[in-house]
């Protein structure tokens, strides 16, 4: 119900109190949801003798490690109310997440995206370039997190055309008519981060204007971290060769699906109406502004699944609202990469 | 099978020569020592103690001490070319299994792994120095340090045909990766499967210590636990409480416990986050805790209770502790299996461990130390003594 309301208004002008209660109301009612729901996340409740009757500060409910979703099928509805199950991206089937999504809890990610979306595109459907592959080739019996982005993302443009061919390749043909036939106004990129670097900027050659683009893009640096681009240097580089100035990075993760956020005009990620961030210490204790730490995550989307108060395995940091010139209310932080992998010690494999 | 060409191509030295020894001859105990004497001289000393440890292991007192417990009136001589395969994990483990192998009196093949460490360069630089003197020439031209990638398949199989013996150090992933690997026929293999470790602590004795021997008690437990990250074999996870139930007392010994962790300990940000992980993930696959105790995130302890049974697919992570009231040491006979490896204890006599393991039918513990000892390094691990079983016993009647 919350979310029918949420979804009529921008997602970013909401009072920080007026967010607060609704938060404290919500991150009740879903822990309550999901105890009453989902077994395994009944059996850490009761474990770790977290009670569910006291009033609390958001800080203090339990979070589940990201990790979970990968070694469980963690889900709060029954077999057959399953609509839609999400696997993320990865290699080995071991280290996949699985997320379970019915009917309504599909259907209020994509309100949520949209009403996050509309605030950097507008109420029209642009035209849509995708640096990707064209999801149709793929079988989606569950979608990998990549296209299933790229489907997610898909309705807030028109006229998709989908630039690399299945081995990868760009079709700079495909580009060039695309562009003649509607690079003279506003349209909408979307792809991932290291994808786009790669084809782009490694790989294309060719030169074409892209002025009048709007380029979206996530998915994690790592890749790029390894040939030292930041975000910086990357949009610097898009603007050289393309003349692309409008380049917009997110950050999101397959466990919330749906509130993601979207990066300011002054570089920062900002929470929406939907989301809430807290940096935490070591120890747990929650780090205030300006100071670095592990990311969690709390969403008011995930009804069908318990991963509305997720630990990420990200390091990150919340920047105060004074260094940013925008007007969105919302927390403005910036994510570091993974946490850093730490040497493995004891008797185990040889490598 | 044998590919005698490619074999010293790999190898890269053509005096390469397979030689054996008598074990604990003079040559190889003078190179230990000459090992010690020089790894005391390293300034940074202080700051790596398995270096420490390593240079007290390997000097003079210490070897004729392992001579003296060798002494078994058999004559032998050592098996020839010993492939060792060594973890990437246990930074000093390699330099261990070279001396296993040469006091069995061998020629060794060291697969050191490709991980750079600190520690790994000191000694490779001391052994390279020492190795050079000319007195050891014949043992530079019998044992090779080699590195490279376990996925480098065409190096093991090309050592494993060659050699009369494997020193395979696990775990259980990497011993069915080798043993795909011919050997020849009269070949042994030694293998270090994954294992587990726990402790066993008398209620009573504890409760007698004073406050400064009750820290020291934590302080060697917290060696033993962390020093590793808990993922050695022979970190414990289990801490059984042996006599009258008094959470007093256990509580005392863990908030100790906490606070050297507290004071000493490093976490990485991954390290909280598996720690984090593992909790949730025991919690869901495994029933019968009664109470989970967290000392923020430095320590975990889990109250089982007493339905429980089997405890071999318990495992903690970076100081994570299952505990369990018992009446007496007999109690933890059931919970013993295969894949137990060491009992730290704390509060009884040898005696009474040795009648309480002899005498039990156990399939597991291969080893009771003292807390704090756990991570010692001897040649009798894992229930065999590595410098026998590496050597030929000849019987002249």
């Amino acid at each position: 119900m919350i979310i029918e309301k949420l979804i009529k208004k921008n997602p970013f002008v909401i009072n920080d109190n007026v967010k607060l209660k609704i938060f404290n109301k919500q991150i009740n009612f879903l822990t309550k949801h999901h105890y009453d729901n989902c077994k395994e996340y009944k059996k850490i409740i009761k474990n770790i003798n977290f009670k569910l009757d006291i009033k609390r500060k958001i800080e203090d409910y339990p979070m589940l490690p990201v990790r979970l979703f990968k070694e469980f099928n963690l889900k709060s509805i029954s077999e057959k109310k399953i609509f839609k199950k999400l696997v993320s991206s990865g290699t080995a089937s071991s280290e996949l997440s699985k997320i379970y999504l019915d009917k309504l809890n599909s259907n209020n990610q994509i309100k949520v995206l949209n009403s996050i979306m509309k605030t950097v595109l507008g109420n029209e459907r642009m035209p849509m370039l995708i640096i990707d592959k064209d999801p149709k080739n793929h079988d989606d019996k569950s979608l990998n997190a990549r296209m299933a982005a790229i489907n997610g993302f898909s309705i807030f443009g028109k006229n998709h055309c989908f630039v690399l061919d299945n081995n990868g390749r760009i079709n700079n043909q495909k580009i060039n008519l695309f562009l003649k036939r509607f690079g003279t106004s506003n349209f909408f990129i979307f792809g991932f981060t290291s994808i786009i670097y790669e084809s782009l900027i490694l790989k294309n050659m060719k030169k074409y204007k892209l002025t009048n683009g709007i380029l979206l893009h996530g998915g994690g640096w790592k890749k790029l971290e390894e040939l030292k681009i930041d975000n910086k240097l990357y949009k610097k580089k898009l603007r050289e060769k393309y003349n692309l100035k409008n380049v917009i990075n997110y950050y999101g993760m397959i466990e919330q699906t749906g509130s993601i956020f979207i990066e300011c005009k002054c570089g920062y990620f900002i929470t929406s109406i939907f989301s809430k961030i807290l940096i935490r210490d070591q120890n747990f204790n929650v780090l205030k502004n300006n100071r670095k730490g592990l990311v969690q995550l709390i969403s008011l989307l995930p009804t069908s699944y318990p991963g509305h108060n997720i630990l990420t395995e990200d390091i990150g940091e919340i920047i105060d609202r004074s260094n940013c010139k925008c007007n969105h209310k919302g927390t403005r932080f910036l994510i570091h990469g993974r946490a850093k992998k730490a040497e493995i010690r004891g008797c185990s494999d040889a490598r | 099978m044998q590919d005698k060409k490619k074999f010293y191509k790999i190898l890269d030295n053509k005096n390469f020569q397979v030689k054996v020894f008598k074990p604990f001859n003079k040559l190889c105990i003078e190179f230990l020592e000459d090992f010690s004497k020089e790894l005391k001289t390293y300034k940074n000393l202080k700051s790596h103690p398995d270096l420490i440890y390593l240079m007290f292991w390997s000097s003079k007192e210490k070897i004729k001490k392992l001579e003296k417990d060798h002494k078994d009136n058999k004559h032998r001589l050592g098996r020839g070319l010993i492939f060792h395969i060594c973890p990437s994990n246990v930074p000093t483990n390699f330099v261990y299994s070279l001396f296993f192998g040469l006091l069995s009196g061998n020629s060794n093949i060291i697969k050191i792994s490709s991980e750079n460490s600190k520690e790994k360069s000191i000694i490779i630089n001391i052994l390279n120095n020492i190795f050079k003197k000319p007195k050891y020439k014949v043992l530079k031209n019998s044992n090779i340090l080699t590195e490279y990638k376990t996925q480098n398949t065409e190096n093991t199989e090309i050592f494993s045909s060659f050699c009369d013996g494997r020193v395979i150090w696990g775990g259980n992933k990497t011993i069915n990766e080798i043993r795909k690997f011919w050997i020849p026929e009269r070949s042994i293999d030694i293998t270090f499967a994954d294992r587990y470790s726990m402790s066993v602590i008398d209620l009573k004795k504890l409760k007698n210590l004073s406050l400064n021997n009750l820290k020291i008690l934590s302080k060697k437990f917290y060696y033993d636990a962390y020093s590793m990250n808990q993922a050695a074999c022979n970190s414990p996870h289990f801490v059984f409480w042996s006599g009258k139930k008094d959470k007093k007392i256990q509580n005392k010994f863990w908030k100790e416990l906490n606070n050297i962790v507290q004071d000493k300990f490093t976490f990485d940000d991954t390290h909280i986050v598996d720690k984090y992980t593992n909790l949730m993930k025991n919690i869901i696959i495994h029933d019968n805790f009664n109470k989970i105790d967290m000392y923020q995130n430095n320590l975990y302890v889990i109250d089982v209770n007493n339905k429980i049974n089997i405890i071999d697919d318990i495992r903690g992570k970076n100081g994570t502790f299952f505990q369990k009231n018992i009446k007496n040491l007999s109690e933890i006979k059931k919970f013993i299996s295969k894949k137990c490896q060491t009992l730290t204890y704390f509060g009884f006599e040898k005696k009474e461990l040795e009648f309480f393991l002899l005498n039990n039918n156990l399939k597991g513990v291969d080893r009771a130390v003292a807390i704090g000892n756990a991570l010692n390094i001897n040649p009798i691990w894992d229930g065999f003594d590595i410098i026998n079983e590496l050597s030929r016993i000849i019987t002249i009647e």
